[in-house]
């Protein structure tokens, strides 16, 4: 299927879930770049999310800091699961651009250890598919592990290149990420090194008004996400910002506020460690001779709405910019207009090459929406699934003229 | 007799600012639209889009559940906007593909029918207004065949003519060489450049896909450096661009877009 994406990056094509939380066997899910999740409540959409985030984690880090917000992998294994050994299993499809002929398969097959808690990687692939060529094995597993014994997964690193070849059984790291940092050092244009600039620039956004007003470190960590799920480390990726970029941001601002004319990051007097903050300067009327003035205003005093779409923006702002963009209920806080605005921004923001990924519980928001970039997820008899809504025939059976949500909220129950 | 004061409604949004203050959605429908193709210049234009139109279909009416998402009918709007700061006539302009759908297929003359019959039983609009339209839905309603017009409706008091731009605005930019002109890109092989200039559906699209395009060049063309914004942010500070006086290339296409010759037709005829 061919989507309007003119850029030669990797996009994440697809998702299979297997067992992952609320997702217990799902057909394949596609993606595109820039898709819209919409559900009831507790159907599903952020374990989608949370599946990406899961590995994004682990490669950053490790499985035990991925699973820790489970309180380890024991509660993360959908409860139907009855097969022993308990496992979850991620498969991640990725293309080039439009260009659907070169595939790049990843799969992680996760056992649960045999404390019921620590996570054990079992089983990794990553297969290379060229276009017109031959399928390239660059990780393989040669010995499934055995939660048991606390034995985790054997696999061979580059199993096609004898030159290359490594053998790696970490039990709670990634072979995906041991082979990125082989790749840097010794050959450049692999595909292992793309999918790792993938990972590097993914963002998962769970905002939270309270961090985002926080003062956070004036740098971030060289593992860490270019701005952490609640946001608090956004005066450490304004600083990241160059002042051409900076510009950009306040226009995009200005677009939904247009009385601020700069944002500013503090600057740490006595150390380097001290935490820093960022304000927005806003052109106000005041008593005073000019009749109006410009006044710093610090997040703290800033609007919910304006600290979220400071964050979005930045993030859109940088060079480069994120690779996969995941935002959790992005019309949160934002007046209707700022999410018509947000939207358009993001949606530039996928046809530059950013692969957009973001859930609502809004009719508003997705009557803003193309039918195609919508993936409608529903509980039905306890299964989760995850349908693109063009395909419902409960969405489809309305007239053209009527809007995404309107059908939504209109749809057999 | 006094000069009508028209009033547009058009599809758009406010909200692009321009360094003086001013608004390039108002820019672009005021001042360059009517220089760029030699029509009266409107006294106001008001953002609508195709919720505004789609609210007048029965299917909305018939829905268990209503959203914010359906909005209210253009002529409520007109009705509101009248008594904000009165007009004489209005031209109404919507796109034909929803933006949701563009692999839909609305009827425009079931839109224009659903406009007129709008507007002929809104009884919160002046009577004046009411029965122009009413006059305008007996005479479309007896036509065999839509195209059966007898004469080209004349902008007077009361009156509201419409135009279903196919399938929308920037159709009057769909010109490869106009555009790579534009954007300085003319002796350039451009990565990514799009394809399909005559016969994609979504001239939008096109356009987005050559200022993507535009953005990878080195070194980057001064125009794309100074417009940040795209099709999708920037959309009529775009459209100012593209139908700027010198872009003589642009403008002899878009002069000749049928879209071009019905707002003459509309804009020029009466007042």
């Amino acid at each position: 299927m061919k989507h309007d994406r003119a850029d030669t990056q990797l996009w994440l094509q697809s998702l299979t879930l297997e067992r992952f939380k609320a997702a217990f066997k799902p057909p394949v899910i596609s993606l595109r770049p820039f898709t819209v999740v919409i559900g009831r409540n507790g159907s599903g959409k952020s374990t989608l999310l949370e599946a990406l985030q899961w590995l994004d984690t682990t490669l950053r880090q490790d499985a035990r800091t991925a699973s820790n917000r489970y309180r380890g992998v024991h509660d993360l294994i959908n409860v139907r699961s009855q097969k022993q050994p308990k496992y979850f299993r991620i498969k991640l499809t990725w293309t080039r651009g439009d260009d659907d002929r070169t595939a790049l398969d990843y799969e992680v097959k996760v056992f649960e250890g045999s404390d019921r808690a620590t996570p054990l990687i079992g089983a990794e692939r990553l297969h290379f598919k060229p276009e017109g060529g031959k399928q390239q094995r660059l990780i393989q597993t040669s010995k499934e592990g055995d939660p048991k014994r606390m034995r985790p997964g054997e696999r061979t690193l580059y199993a096609d290149d004898p030159s290359r070849q490594r053998q790696f059984d970490d039990p709670d790291r990634l072979a995906l990420g041991a082979a990125s940092r082989i790749q840097s050092k010794e050959r450049a244009g692999d595909p292992v090194g793309d999918l790792v600039e993938f990972w590097r620039r993914a963002v998962f956004l769970r905002l939270s008004p309270n961090r985002l007003a926080m003062d956070s470190p004036a740098k971030r960590k060289s593992f860490d996400p270019l701005l952490d799920e609640e946001g608090h480390m956004l005066p450490a990726l304004l600083t990241e910002l160059n002042k051409e970029q900076r510009g950009a941001l306040v226009e995009e601002i200005q677009k939904v506020l247009p009385d601020i004319t700069d944002v500013q990051v503090s600057k740490p007097r006595a150390s380097r460690d001290e935490p820093v903050h960022y304000s927005l300067t806003e052109v106000m009327p005041y008593q005073g001779q000019k009749g109006k003035g410009r006044f710093t205003i610090p997040a703290w005093m800033l609007s919910e709405g304006t600290r979220r779409i400071t964050a979005i923006f930045a993030l859109l702002t940088r060079d480069p910019p994120p690779s996969l963009l995941c935002i959790e209920e992005i019309e949160n806080g934002l007046d209707p207009w700022t999410v018509i605005h947000m939207l358009k921004a993001l949606r530039s923001a996928s046809d530059r090459g950013t692969q957009v990924l973001v859930t609502t519980h809004s009719p508003w928001l997705l009557d803003q929406v193309a039918l195609d970039d919508v993936l409608q997820v529903k509980r039905v008899a306890g299964e989760t699934k995850y349908e693109p809504f063009r395909d419902r025939d409960d969405v489809m059976r309305f007239s053209a003229g009527i809007p995404p949500g309107a059908r939504y909220v209109n749809e057999t129950e | 007799m006094p000069r009508l004061r028209v009033a547009l409604f058009v599809e758009g949004s406010l909200g692009e600012r321009r360094r003086d203050g001013g608004d390039w959605f108002e820019e672009l429908w005021l001042k360059v639209i009517p220089g760029a193709l030699g029509v009266r210049r409107a006294e106001r234009v008001v953002p609508i889009n195709k919720k505004h139109l789609v609210a007048l279909d029965p299917a909305i009416q018939k829905l268990r559940s209503k959203t914010s998402g359906t909005s209210v009918g253009i002529d409520e709007l007109i009705a509101a906007e009248l008594r904000d700061r009165p007009f004489d006539a209005a031209v109404v302009a919507w796109d034909l593909q929803p933006p949701w759908d563009p692999e839909a297929t609305p009827c425009r003359w079931q839109e224009t029918l659903w406009l007129y019959e709008a507007l002929a039983s809104n009884s919160s609009l002046p009577p004046i207004w009411q029965r122009w339209a009413r006059d305008r839905i007996t005479e479309l309603r007896a036509r065999d065949v839509p195209s059966e017009r007898a004469s080209v409706p004349v902008l007077q008091e009361g009156a509201v003519l419409a135009v279903c731009m196919d399938p929308m605005f920037e159709g009057l930019m769909r010109h490869e060489d106009g555009v790579r002109h534009t954007l300085g890109l003319r002796a350039k092989q451009v990565k990514n450049w799009p394809t399909g200039w005559n016969t994609a559906k979504n001239p939008k699209r096109l356009l987005q896909k050559a200022i993507v395009a535009a953005r990878d060049v080195r070194p980057m063309p001064d125009l794309v450096r100074k417009i940040r914004g795209d099709m999708e942010t920037a959309a009529h500070e775009w459209g100012c661009t593209f139908l700027t006086p010198t872009n003589k290339v642009l403008l002899d296409h878009a002069r000749s877009h049928p879209i071009a010759a019905r707002l003459r037709q509309l804009l020029l005829a009466g007042g």
